[in-house]
């Protein structure tokens, strides 16, 4: 039995807090999280209160869609493309990037060392930051701009190894690109076509695509890699299965492919920090839920309805709670046996 | 210029004629003898006919596109999702930052229209309502869509070109398109219903059978002119036969138009300049077909239904839409056909200020539309919505309004009439329709 054990996955706090809320990032070893929400505000909370009581300042513009605290900085990036950090124990302002990216900043992902900051853009380039000091140290470029129908591609995803040495970015296409996070290099590309849609249900066509790696998330030993998405069948909505695609990346060879979970797009994707298992967490779709998967038995060991959709997920270090931010509310959840 | 109102009945054989049996019959006739020509009728249209020569092409944006994403956007608001908004050369107004050519364009080109009430959240049917101005079908009279309403008004008297050409990215939607047409011209007849172009570039059907060479049929045309003028002499006042002859230079025109839908023909770094894309390309060959004489031009882009991931969708649709428009309108204003060319843009409905859980917008009975070009006073932005875009806080505008504002931008008289098929007089849009004098030059 894993010793953090999804079987025993159950909310132990909510806090209702109106909106869309996007990301979150939690403060080692307490009880706080930053989360960012819709309205361009980023919330501090403190889950240690019975009643926890946010508080909140205007970050962004519009959506802040990435959170990582390194160090004593808190860093947001947001689809008015800027990146900002942020004193974690004052969260004054310390600088912001207006235009860290030509587009929508979709993810940031910090280095395991705390000392880098990679961004994905819509403007299909991943950035990596000096953590402490905002300078740009690497642009990885190499995904397509456009898809193979003419349109803008998008880069939704990014995620270290945990060694650091390795990036992985994934696009639109459901192209995954695993990068030397010290030269910029390319070590490898995984095609996951499945996760890219147009038209493929409509006769008559829809004239847009649909779908995209949303998630990623390296194995514990690096050597797998894991893309979350949706296997969507319809360009106007979201009808698929929620998706999940692992890769032996430098192979390229697909070793799982889960289509479990009902209708939803699994958005966050996070190893148990030994492996044990793999966890998605649902957002948009019919209903949020967590998804935890056995690799070695290829299965779904347990599948937990969430109270809301989930759209940003924190994981402590032992792997034993999971925070989740989504629509209307932030949640707690514990594996341990209460 | 308005034109005055028609008090009288114009004559009724035209409305006997249906669009695509004028093509098959008398394409077969020219091509065969003169049978069927008989149902072609009196050449009575043509004497209406305008001399001037004014165009307008629709960009319809079938499925619904997103006011939130293009011409009203609510940035950090509840209901605003996550793109932010850009400054355009109006000042003090703001566009979705997906459209960075159209919010640099609008002081020269286009006024908008942010508060349509649409009364429809519907798409088959409500695209058949609102293409013809809020004008619901009923058992006695079949009201014509906008496109044969325009090609009657605008069609030329000397046009060997087609009237009403639509062309379609998509018809996902509109599965009846073809039998129950979003395009029929109702009470007008089928005279000026649409030719349709369904994801391609050009009509199938309209060329010689491979058994014909062209230097033939050039010769067959010339023996007819030349017995049809031997036959016509003492006979100049017959108008069915003149109709007949009016009949046949139609038909060997639109044969002959072959070439106006062949983009291949422009030069390469004017297709470059309209891009890739079937809207692209689509939107090039409306360009073509204007500079040609074709009075009305039906862009059809779909399918903007975004129920689920709307932000995705709409970027691409919208940037594609930005950037397809606006070299359309500035192709137009450098050829010198912007001036006497209306360009419009609307959908069948807008998408809710709600984001549901597939992080779509649904169907929404409030939308925004843009008018650019002919009769238009540029950088106009007409109408409010609240602060969340949840209901028009000032300036409605109704589609019949919307539509005696797209008459009279052409110098048609929102309440010329014309008549319904039992006889009685119906204007292009309800009496005391006052169009939206504001954005109008």
């Amino acid at each position: 039995m894993a010793s953090t054990n999804p079987n025993n996955a159950q909310p132990v706090k909510k806090l209702a807090l109106a909106g869309d809320l996007l990301s979150v990032a939690r403060v080692p070893n307490t009880d706080r999280l930053f989360v960012g929400g819709y309205d361009g505000k980023i919330y501090h909370i403190d889950l240690s209160a019975d009643k926890p009581q946010p508080t909140s300042w205007t970050a962004h513009l519009s959506y802040v869609s990435g959170l990582v605290l390194a160090g004593k900085y808190l860093v947001s990036a947001g689809s008015d493309r800027k990146i900002a950090w942020w004193d974690a124990a004052t969260q004054k302002p310390v600088r912001a990037l207006e235009n860290a990216h030509g587009k929508w900043v979709r993810q940031i992902a910090l280095s395991p060392d705390g000392k880098t900051i990679a961004s994905a853009g819509d403007d299909m380039v991943c950035r990596l930051w000096d953590a402490e000091t905002g300078q740009a140290v690497r642009d990885f470029r190499g995904h397509p701009e456009k898809t193979r129908h003419h349109f803008r591609s998008k880069l939704f995803a990014c995620a270290f190894s945990s060694d650091g040495k390795l990036l992985a970015t994934a696009d639109q296409e459901g192209r995954i690109v695993v990068w030397e996070t010290a030269t910029g290099k390319q070590a490898a590309v995984c095609e996951a076509p499945g996760f890219y849609e147009w038209d493929r249900s409509a006769e008559a066509g829809n004239g847009h695509s649909f779908g995209g790696v949303r998630s990623l998330a390296f194995s514990p030993d690096a050597k797998s890699l894991a893309a979350g998405g949706i296997d969507n069948h319809d360009a106007a909505i979201i009808s698929g299965t929620a998706m999940v695609q692992v890769f032996d990346w430098q192979t390229g060879q697909k070793t799982h492919d889960f289509k479990a979970g009902g209708n939803g797009v699994v958005e966050n994707l996070r190893f148990q920090p030994r492996g044990e298992w793999l966890m998605g967490a649902l957002g948009a779709g019919a209903a949020g839920k967590l998804l935890f998967y056995d690799l070695g038995q290829k299965k779904v060991l347990k599948e937990v309805a969430a109270p809301m959709l989930v759209f940003g997920v924190a994981m402590n270090e032992t792997g034993d709670v999971i925070d989740t931010v989504g629509r209307g509310q932030v949640v707690r959840w514990t594996l341990k046996a209460v | 210029m308005i034109r005055p109102s028609r008090g009288h009945y114009c004559g009724s054989a035209e409305h006997l004629l249906n669009r695509r049996a004028f093509l098959g019959t008398a394409t077969g006739a020219l091509l065969s003898g003169t049978a069927g020509l008989n149902m072609l009728g009196t050449p009575a249209i043509a004497a209406e006919m305008k001399e001037d020569h004014k165009h307008a092409i629709l960009i319809f944006l079938g499925g619904g596109a997103s006011q939130f994403e293009t011409w009203d956007p609510k940035p950090g608001r509840p209901t605003g999702g996550p793109f932010v908004s850009i400054p355009t050369s109006v000042p003090g107004y703001h566009v979705s930052e997906l459209m960075p050519e159209m919010a640099k364009r609008l002081t020269r080109h286009t006024a908008v229209i942010r508060s349509v009430d649409t009364g429809n959240v519907d798409h088959a049917a409500g695209a058949r309502v609102v293409l013809r101005g809020s004008r619901p079908e009923n058992g006695a009279v079949k009201y014509p869509t906008l496109g044969a309403m325009l090609a009657r008004e605008l069609a030329r008297r000397d046009s060997t070109v087609p009237d009403h050409v639509a062309l379609w990215t998509a018809t996902v939607g509109f599965p009846g398109m073809l039998n129950d047409s979003p395009d029929a011209a109702g009470y007008l007849g089928s005279r000026w219903d649409a030719i349709n172009i369904l994801r391609a570039l050009s009509p199938a059907g309209n060329k010689l059978p491979e058994s014909l060479a062209d230097l033939d049929h050039k010769e067959r045309g010339e023996l007819r002119d030349l017995l049809s003028r031997q036959f016509s002499r003492g006979r100049e006042r017959d108008a069915t036969l003149a109709s007949h002859n009016d009949a046949y230079s139609r038909v060997r025109g639109l044969m002959a138009s072959d070439r106006i839908f062949d983009i291949s023909r422009e030069p390469q770094q004017v297709r470059d300049r309209y891009g890739p894309t079937l809207f692209g390309q689509q939107a090039l060959v409306a360009r073509r077909l204007v500079e040609a004489g074709v009075p009305f031009v039906r862009l059809n882009r779909g399918w903007w239904d975004s129920h689920g991931e709307n932000f995705d969708i709409h970027q691409e649709l919208v940037p594609e839409l930005d950037y397809v428009l606006s070299v359309l309108l500035d192709d137009l204003e450098q050829r010198g056909l912007l001036q006497d060319t209306l360009v419009i843009t609307f959908s069948e409905m807008g998408r809710t200020p709600e984001i549901n859980n597939l992080r779509g917008r649904d169907h929404f009975p409030r939308m925004s539309a843009t008018l650019s070009g002919c009769g238009i006073k540029p950088g106009v932005v007409h109408g409010k919505t609240d602060a969340d875009g949840k209901d028009i806080a000032e300036g409605r505008v109704k589609v019949p309004q919307f539509f005696a504002t797209i008459f009279q931008a052409l110098g048609i008289d929102p309440q010329k009439e014309y008549p319904a098929h039992d006889g009685r007089p119906v204007p292009l849009t309800d009496y005391k329709t006052e169009p939206v004098a504001e954005v109008l030059a």
